[in-house]
């Protein structure tokens, strides 16, 4: 058995990387033991057959019910997790998004307002360095200005900005993790568009890029190839003592620890605390309530695209876009839909893989497929809704009957969107059609409902009873037992979810920092 | 590495999609896929029937996919760990891995469908059959289809035919468009 440390931190992605930093930095021994393999940034090559390796690709996860999570291509793999590929679009969730049953009797509420987070939203986009433009961004909730000025914009952007502006609609600067000047040691984007790949050059704010090196710097240590299946506890059940965890030739070790952090994705945390069901709780680690996997999150997405008669150059820009939309952000926006929506503008598009030129069309093959990409490679445009999904308790992660090498039962996901969130994904699929119409392009269309982020299934709350974790995502079970990721949002929002997991699990390290005699005793 | 490591702009000539590993007569190569179909490089995994049967429907979905060895490519990835695999099916809820077997069942639909319907093998069919057969089962309208949901199928071996043509460096320069990698692959795959 390895030496006890202070902090076991399970996950190396953007919570992990967070939890990691702030801990070693205030001089706790941290461990972090990562499920896949170690990544360096030269690692990353620019290609989208290449990225398929920073996604799961194992059957860790039988997704069933009306409508997949999309596990394997939103899930991550390997030091850095699921944020190496994420395009850091990082808007902030706003204030109704965290008092939804108390301002409008649907949802969920959080146990804290807005104001709470708000200034762990600045320092996290001190760090990282997010380009922006707080005043055109006229939905953006109070906050620092952003540090950096707003990327570039090219013919792509410009198309589209002339279609939201035919619709009486407004655009902004996408507010993003990716840097539009040098920041910290770190340079400028230089707009490629291979963010999908996993940026090398540090300008988009992955883990390897900001929080793991400070962590490293500080004294922690990283462990590829090591898959944690089980949090251990004392016999009373009340503390945690480490973790059991598998290595590559699938040997089983014990890791002590004085605190423990889950922050090993959203759908692996409720796995590895329903696997660690033992006498003193037989339903598995902090679920006194019943709820851990409950209360799963998704956003429906819906990819719009044109066909531009002018050039639109999208192999050029950022993944996640150049302009923003969140004129239907208000929850009654939409007549008879309850719920957020945003649109995404500009998506910096190559010509194969999910969201590339080919599979915009999936139905044109042959020698039409030629012509089709010949065409689209310098004028087509694409944008992407995102539309936020009601907490629903029978949306969930539990454990199959199926199990991995390591004999760690699968998890199995039930997923089905509501009423208001399919309500809401036809209008903005036919909203962006008739945006890019107006935009001047000579075809408009849409992709089918899409899966984007996932959330929820270790929620946070103020009663113990109707949540798994407090504000500081510290299990109400088990003081020193902690959840880093989107799994601790109670609500979806429409909001990409890695801003606000990497603000939350901030509050929550710094928590942990300052009351560490209390909750190490 | 850091990023000041990195030179952003390493482009490597004939690269692209990157060099596989390949066993020429005993001894392990790299090479494109392009240059392992050149060659007649073995499958590793594929029959050569079932090799060919993708490589005729690949073709027939994105003309130049056999020629740019898009069986190897499926076949070399459908040979590693489903974690390491390049392969698009990996994203997808309805594919488990092993990914090989959701390629064979779903070869072997298509080559029991071309002989239902025509009485012929698929590469034996001409234009307008190819073309009647492949609307039937990307539509999900094809009778007696015993294998993964067609348009699935369909959409899968679509996608290797895009990642060898258009997916590469080559395939960029042929659609006239920068490719402009930070870093090229070059390392075996």
């Amino acid at each position: 058995m390895a030496d006890k440390v202070d902090v076991l931190v399970v996950g190396s992605g953007a919570a992990g990387s967070v939890f990691a930093a702030t801990l070693a930095e205030s001089g706790r021994s941290v461990l972090v033991l990562e499920g896949g393999k170690s990544r360096t940034l030269g690692d990353l090559y620019s290609s989208q057959i290449w990225a398929r390796r920073l996604k799961t690709g194992a059957a860790m996860v039988e997704e069933t019910g009306p409508h997949p999570v999309w596990y394997n291509f939103n899930s991550g793999h390997g030091f850095g997790g699921a944020a190496m590929h994420h395009y850091g679009v990082w808007p902030r969730y706003h204030p109704e998004d965290m008092q939804s049953h108390t301002l409008y009797g649907r949802g969920l509420d959080w146990p804290f307002a807005y104001d709470v987070l708000r200034p762990y939203y600045d320092q996290v986009q001190e760090d990282v360095g997010i380009s922006g433009d707080a005043e055109l961004e006229i939905w953006r909730p109070p906050g620092a200005p952003y540090p950096l000025p707003p990327i570039l914009v090219n013919q792509h952007g410009e198309a589209f900005a002339k279609g939201f502006k035919a619709m009486g609609l407004h655009t902004s600067p996408i507010p993003i993790a990716v840097l539009s000047r040098p920041y910290k040691g770190r340079p400028a984007c230089i707009w490629d568009g291979w963010c999908d790949a996993g940026c090398p050059t540090g300008a988009l704010a992955n883990p390897l890029a900001v929080y793991l090196p400070r962590a490293i710097a500080a004294g922690a240590k990283l462990q590829s190839e090591s898959t944690v299946t089980r949090v251990l506890m004392n016999e009373r059940g009340d503390r945690a003592i480490g973790v059991e965890y598998y290595d590559g030739q699938g040997v089983r070790h014990v890791q002590e620890a004085e605190c423990v952090v889950l922050a090993a994705f959203t759908v692996e945390n409720p796995r590895i605390l329903l696997n660690s069901a033992n006498a003193a709780a037989p339903s598995g680690v902090g679920n006194s309530s019943g709820l851990v996997g409950r209360y799963l999150l998704s956003h429906a997405a819906v990819m719009v695209y044109g066909m531009f008669p002018q050039e639109t150059n999208s192999f050029f820009g950022a993944t996640g876009g150049q302009l923003f939309n969140q004129d239907a952000f208000a929850k009654d926006s939409d007549a008879g839909a309850y719920g957020s929506r945003q649109w995404e503008i500009g998506l910096a598009t190559k010509p194969n893989d999910l969201l590339g030129i080919a599979m915009s069309r999936p139905d044109i093959y042959g020698e039409a497929l030629h012509t089709f990409m010949h065409d689209a490679a310098r004028h087509i445009g694409a944008m992407v809704g995102v539309c936020e999904d009601q907490p629903n308790i029978e949306n969930r992660v539990e454990l199959s009957s199926e199990k991995d090498r390591f004999g760690f039962p699968l998890a199995r996901t039930v997923y089905e969107y509501s009423a208001d969130c399919l309500k809401l994904w036809e209008i903005a699929a036919q909203e962006g059609v008739k945006i890019t119409r107006a935009a001047g392009a000579t075809d408009a269309w849409h992709g089918p409902l899409g899966g984007q982020h996932i959330m929820g299934g270790t929620i946070m709350g103020a009663d113990p009873s109707k949540s798994v974790v407090n504000q500081y995502s510290q299990a109400h079970d088990v003081g020193n037992l902690f959840i880093g990721g989107g799994g601790v949002f109670p609500t979806s929002s429409c909001v990409n979810s890695t801003f606000t997991l990497h603000a939350t699990s901030l509050m929550s390290a710094q928590h942990l920092r300052d009351q560490w005699s209390v909750i190490s005793a | 590495m850091t990023p000041d490591d990195i030179n952003r702009r390493k482009f490597v000539r004939n690269t692209g999609l990157g060099a596989l590993a390949f066993n020429v007569g005993g001894i392990l190569s790299l090479l494109t896929p392009r240059e392992a179909y050149a060659n007649g490089v073995e499958f590793k995994l594929l029959s050569n029937a079932d090799a060919t049967l993708l490589a005729d429907f690949a073709d027939h979905l994105l003309p130049g996919a056999a020629a740019a060895g898009v069986a190897h490519f499926v076949d070399s990835q459908l040979a590693v760990d489903p974690q390491e695999c390049l392969l698009m099916c990996k994203y997808f809820p309805q594919i488990k891995a092993p990914f090989a077997t959701f390629y064979a069942s779903g070869i072997a639909a298509l080559r029991d469908q071309a002989q239902a319907k025509f009485a012929k093998p698929f590469a034996g069919l001409d234009k307008t059959q190819k073309n009647a057969l492949t609307d039937l089962i990307w539509r999900g309208e094809v009778a007696n289809w015993d294998g993964p949901p067609p348009p699935l199928f369909y959409m899968m071996v679509r996608s290797d035919a895009v990642d060898v043509v258009y997916g590469t460096k080559e395939g960029f320069d042929e659609l006239n468009i920068p490719y402009m990698a930070h870093i090229m692959p070059t390392e075996k795959w």
